[in-house]
């Protein structure tokens, strides 16, 4: 398993404001699979995506990602962690306003030894003729496309999206999404992705679906609709 | 790291920003660099040149020259003297010239053009005098009605600041400066004039001490008779013929003794041969009738002079107790008890001081005894010469009462043969009496001026260090401040860009990368600033130093860069902005990603307080104060410091220009003469009072300034307060008390350097007097406390100009003279109020312009949304601007009354070597004119920021969340 999450407990707040947000959930997921997170708002949906990234903590249970227990680092090696493992693609873009497209994915190449070529990756991404344009002369797609490249450049292990196509149209998230399962054959990455969006399911390796901070649903996929024909 | 490219970019971006903090960088530094550089430029040119041309170590002036041997002694001892004899001429346009010969081996001339005069006729100039009168070297003028030739234009080290009186407040180059002559013209006008200074400078070579000089010099005999001045001369006789009526009346006394006792012994014989009848009788009665007439003339002289010796003990006796450390004063009335009361105070831990005082007393008690002894002898032959007159008058009673007188004038016999015989034991002892101790009134050395006191040698570096420090610890201040501000952009920069940094956290940058790409801003522009700022500096010495050069007088600088100065300049501000910035960003960079992510902020708690009760508008803008209270806190601070500087440039205007004023409205006489040898006879229309000068101790400094004492009587039209009080009681001018922080009530301490006394004084009243340093008292005590005569004086107050001959006169002091010297200073200070004032408002306006609209960028989505929900441009400027108008007035209440008080507690010290009390004053226009500024500041800004909130879209609320 390359995620093995076992009864991860969260809560937030105290006395009165105390929520129990994530109510022991255990889960696994294979490497190079894709896996969609689903559920309500307000669920734990991002909690759970955070703690997995190292961003959050959790009271009990434990995280393993590529065998490393990461509820047991410490800053320095959480960041190491991400830095080695992780890609991050958020709802709102996040993109350093001052920098151009290419920039931006440079931002992040930086972070690896081996990272992925660049100019093959703008191609991918269909943002060649972008690459020279600030965040915002980009439309919101454009802007997401960059978000992925940039975390896609240094070739994480796992990519984890939260909503990753909230923000979007149609039209834009449909390609998003393609471009999710094209990077996800072509480079093998493994991914979460957390949304709303539940014509999603159809296209992934495996379905989560999360109720009040426990798993509700969880199952995997037989046979996979291609992103092109998802319609909703 | 690519993430630095966006470096350029932001500051593209905000370009006014960055470059109005580089410009207040660069200008505070260029400004505090070059005044610091331009006093190192004067330090090390007057080092230079005081080594080159050989300072002296300090100076004395004397009233009989020093013979050959003396000096040679001096020089054994180990100081070398030169002399620097001057006389005061009169040269271009009534000026005056002091006039020197060629100095050999101390304080030597530094040329600026031509030679030395060597010939007869020939003169070398201090160069700002032949600047001003337009001399140059080759042409000829007119010094004391004859004509010299100018051959050279230069300095002397002991000159720099030209003031004709060590205690002047302020140079007047056109009205004084000094000249140089050849031997030999200097020997031929030594021969003419007749009041030349015998001055000396001296360098000890290290054996000797200023001290230990001074007392050789107290103690070194010189010859009476060789005074030259004939006002001294004058002096002389008169004590010298005290002391001959009191030898010449003792010998009376001694004759006068014999003649008595011959005269008695004949009228005993007269009486005993009373039946022979009274022929021998008469002859009897008047050989004692004339002998006792001699005694009787001389009984006034006599008695006088041994009062005279009497006070004189007492004065010896006083000096000694100086000498031994006791701050006691004795009189001839109270000298037992004191004695007695200090015999007792020491009881037996100094043997040898009771033994002394003892010795003291027994020797004031014997002469007491005599002195009183005296008085009742001279009484009793009075009364006898009364008594004789009537005897030969009556001679024809007496016959019938002879047997009666028989018996009485036996017994007269015996006494006064008795007298007779211990009259030449007494005589010897009158005389040597005087030998030994009636000298001590006569000490031939006037002055003595270490270099290290002597404003002439010391004032110019020390107005220049005094403005140094003070440019450099409001470097400091500025630096600090803005490397805090720039501080607050990057935050605003982290704040705004908070998500983008919390999503770089989760691709995994660390801290320290980040830590790094921010500090690169803020150390690039402070660098970068402060090399240029420094460089600026640099190149400003030049201009700063004008006035200094202008004023003092030493040869030309060259330039010097000090590398304390680059430290200062360039490093100092780098690691203040590394260290602010580093503590700033760390913390701002230390919150968790998810927390940057969401943007959430570090919110103050004050930001959450209940404010129900207010009106909308009123807790918007306080919400919006309180939210941003460090960009508010940070304004506050610059605006602090903003209003500090203007508090000090108008406070010197205020100081200075009340100065001039009260120098003006003060003093009522118009003319003032010292006079070193008084005249017998003042001419009648004028006012005599009686000066002395002391010195009291700076207690800010812990130096010595000199302070005036002034003995005036009740009459003197010149002050109207009243002298009556205790004998020690003094009124002192405002100046003086807030010179040396006098209070009334306060006993003060006076010293008299050149005799090592001290005197005390309690302050009775203060007075506003702003010209000198002056303390006032009544005459009489004060000639008592001097030792002078009843009707002694030394200077004359008049309200026009006196005819007195030119050698009895000291210094004169005409009122308008000094007050064209004190306007002089104000347009010497007006530059630099001008300096001071314009940087205070540029300062003001940027720091508020820039803090303001960075508050105005951080809430462009929300002006944007108000904009949407349907508020107007003036409900918005007073949402938003109505915050800063809170801060700005806030700032003002306290800032000014704050500062007034601080600059109240420097002032002193930056005009601590100026010799009068000068006060940090305030006009009431000032504070108006000052409030003024701060208002239109704050409009202009607020006018720049209002056209910036009328250019925030509509559409910025779509661009960007919040
Ligand atoms: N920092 C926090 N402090 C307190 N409560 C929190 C915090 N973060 C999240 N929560 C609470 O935890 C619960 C789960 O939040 P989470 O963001 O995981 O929901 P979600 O499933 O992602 O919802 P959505 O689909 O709306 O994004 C919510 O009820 C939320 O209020
Ligand atoms: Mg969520």
């Amino acid at each position: 398993m390359f995620i093995e999450v076992n009864d991860i407990k969260k809560s937030y707040g105290e006395g009165g404001s105390y929520v129990q947000v994530l109510k022991g959930i255990s889960t696994g997921i294979e490497k190079g699979q894709i896996c969609a997170i689903l559920g309500p708002s307000g669920s734990g949906k991002s909690t759970l995506l955070n703690t997995i990234g190292g961003l959050d903590t959790i009271d009990s249970g434990s995280i393993k990602i590529s065998n490393i227990e990461i509820t047991k680092l410490n800053p320095k090696e959480l960041s190491l962690y991400r830095r080695n493992l992780l890609g991050f693609i958020f709802q709102f873009y996040n993109l350093v306003p001052n920098l151009t497209v290419k920039e931006n994915i440079q931002v992040c190449e930086y972070l690896t030894k081996t990272p992925l070529d660049i100019n093959e990756l703008l191609e991918v991404l269909g943002l060649t003729e972008h690459q020279k344009k600030f965040p915002s002369q980009l439309s919101g797609g454009q802007q997401q496309r960059c978000a992925i490249a940039r975390a896609l450049i240094k070739n994480p292990e796992l990519l984890l999206c939260d909503e990753p196509t909230g923000a979007l149209d149609y039209q834009a998230s449909r390609e998003i999404l393609m471009l999710i399962e094209k990077i996800n054959k072509k480079y093998g990455t493994t991914m979460l992705i957390v949304t709303h969006n539940t014509a999603i399911k159809e296209m992934v390796h495996r379905v989560i679906k999360i109720k009040d901070g426990q798993i509700s649903e969880d199952y995997a996929n037989k046979v996979l609709k291609p992103a092109s024909q998802l319609e909703w | 790291m690519i993430l630095n490219k966006r470096i350029i970019r932001e500051l593209k971006e905000n370009w006014v920003r960055y470059g109005a903090l580089v410009f207040l960088i660069i200008f505070s530094l260029g400004l505090v660099v070059s005044m610091a550089g331009s006093t190192d430029v004067v330090n090390y040119t007057i080092d230079t040149n005081n080594e080159k041309n050989q300072l002296e170590d300090g100076e004395f002036s004397v009233y009989v020259p020093l013979t050959e041997n003396q000096k040679l002694e001096l020089e054994k001892m180990g100081a070398k003297t030169e002399e620097s004899f001057y006389m005061d001429l009169m040269g271009a346009e009534k000026s005056i010239l002091r006039i020197f010969e060629n100095r050999k081996n101390i304080n030597t001339i530094e040329l600026e053009e031509g030679r030395l005069a060597d010939q007869m006729g020939e003169i070398v100039l201090e160069k700002h005098y032949a600047e001003n009168y337009g001399i140059r070297v080759g042409q000829s003028m007119i010094v004391n009605q004859k004509n010299y030739l100018v051959t050279g234009i230069g300095t002397v080290p002991d000159y720099s600041n030209v003031v004709q009186n060590v205690s002047d407040v302020l140079a007047d180059l056109k009205q004084f400066s000094i000249g140089f002559v050849s031997e030999a013209e200097f020997k031929q006008l030594l021969a003419e004039d007749i009041n030349v200074e015998y001055n000396y400078s001296y360098k000890l070579d290290g054996n000797l001490t200023a001290s230990e000089l001074k007392e050789k010099l107290v103690d070194l005999d010189f010859d009476k008779t060789k005074v030259a001045n004939k006002y001294m001369q004058e002096i002389i006789n008169t004590i010298e013929k005290g002391k001959n009526d009191l030898s010449g009346g003792v010998n009376d006394l001694a004759d006068g003794t014999q003649i008595l006792a011959n005269g008695t012994s004949s009228l005993k014989q007269g009486t005993n041969e009373l039946a022979d009848g009274a022929g021998s009788l008469a002859n009897g009665t008047d050989q004692l009738s004339a002998g006792l007439e001699e005694l009787t003339s001389s009984n006034i002289t006599l008695n006088k002079a041994a009062d005279d010796v009497f006070q004189g003990m007492i004065a010896q006796v006083n000096s000694e107790f100086e000498k031994m450390g006791m701050t006691v004063t004795i009189t001839g009335d109270n000298y037992s008890a004191v004695i007695d009361g200090l015999i007792k105070a020491i009881g037996g831990s100094d043997a040898n001081a009771v033994i002394v005082l003892n010795t003291m007393k027994a020797q004031l008690d014997s002469y007491k005894k005599f002195k009183d002894g005296l008085s009742a002898y001279t009484n009793g032959v009075e009364s006898a010469y009364s008594g004789s007159a009537e005897l030969s008058v009556g001679a024809a009673d007496l016959y019938q009462g002879s047997v009666a007188v028989a018996s009485g004038v036996s017994t007269l016999s015996n006494g006064s043969s008795e007298l007779n015989s211990g009259m030449g034991e007494f005589k010897n002892q009158v005389t040597s009496f005087i030998d030994e101790n009636m000298d001590y009134q006569y000490v031939n050395l006037i002055a003595f001026l270490e270099a290290d006191d002597n404003q002439r040698i010391t004032s110019c570096k020390s107005d220049a260090a005094i403005n140094k420090n003070s440019a450099l610890i409001a470097g400091v201040i500025i630096i600090t401040l803005i490397a805090y501000m720039i501080s607050v952009f990057v935050i605003h920069t982290i704040d705004k860009e908070s998500a983008v940094i919390g999503a770089l956290y989760s691709m995994g940058y660390v801290k320290k990368e980040l830590l790094r790409h921010f500090m690169i801003l803020p150390m690039l522009i402070v660098t970068a600033s402060a090399m240029l700022g420094t460089g600026l500096g640099f190149l400003l010495i030049g201009e700063n130093i004008k006035e200094n050069v202008a004023y003092y007088s030493y040869p030309g600088y060259s330039m010097v860069f000090p590398p304390y100065l680059l430290i200062y300049g360039v490093l100092l501000p780098v690691l203040i902005a590394l260290l602010v910035n580093y503590m700033v960003i760390n913390s701002k960079l230390s919150m968790a990603p998810l927390k940057l992510l969401r943007r959430e902020k570090k919110q103050h708690k004050l930001a959450n307080i209940d404010l129900k009760e207010m009106g909308f508008i009123n807790r918007y803008r306080i919400r919006q104060l309180l939210r941003e209270i460090r960009g508010n806190l940070t304004m506050f601070w610059g605006l602090f410091i903003a209003i500090l500087l203007m508090v000090f440039g108008f406070s010197i205007y205020g100081s200075v220009s009340a100065y001039v004023n009260n120098v003006a409205s003060d003093v009522e006489y118009n003319y003032l003469y010292f006079l070193k040898y008084p005249m017998e006879n003042a001419p009648n229309d004028v006012t005599k009072a009686y000066t002395e000068s002391l010195t009291a101790e700076l207690y800010l400094t812990g130096g010595e300034m000199d302070v005036t004492v002034q003995g005036i009587d009740d009459e003197n039209p010149y002050f109207d307060f009243p002298l009556d009080g205790e004998k020690n009681d003094v009124i002192i001018s405002d100046s003086v008390a807030n010179k040396f922080g006098y209070k009334v009530g306060d006993e003060i301490t006076l010293s008299d350097n050149l005799e090592d006394r001290n005197y005390n004084f309690r302050v009775k009243e203060v007075v506003s007097f702003a010209s000198g340093l002056y303390i006032f008292m009544d005459i009489k005590d004060m000639r008592e406390l001097f030792g002078q005569e009843d009707d002694y004086y030394n200077t004359l107050m008049s309200d026009h100009e006196l005819d007195i001959e030119a050698g009895r006169i000291a210094t004169v002091i005409t009122v308008d003279k000094m007050v064209a010297a004190a306007r002089q200073m104000f347009t010497m200070m007006y530059g630099l109020v001008i300096t001071i004032l314009g940087a205070s408002v540029m300062l003001f306006a940027i720091v508020m312009y820039l803090l303001v609209k960075m508050m105005i960028d951080k809430s462009t989505f929300s002006i944007s949304l108000i904009k949407v929900f349907g508020y107007n441009e003036r409900e918005i400027k007073k949402l938003y601007l109505g915050t800063t108008f809170y801060t700005v007035a806030l700032s003002t209440l306290i800032a000014i009354p704050v500062s007034k008080m601080i600059i109240n507690k420097i002032y002193p010290y930056m005009v601590s070597n100026v010799s009068a009390g000068m006060n940090a004053t305030m006009s009431p226009q000032s504070y108006l004119i000052m409030v003024a500024i701060i208002l239109s500041a704050y409009a202009i800004v607020n006018f720049m920021i209002g056209r910036h909130l009328k250019k925030i879209s509509l559409v910025e609320i779509l661009k960007e969340r919040e």
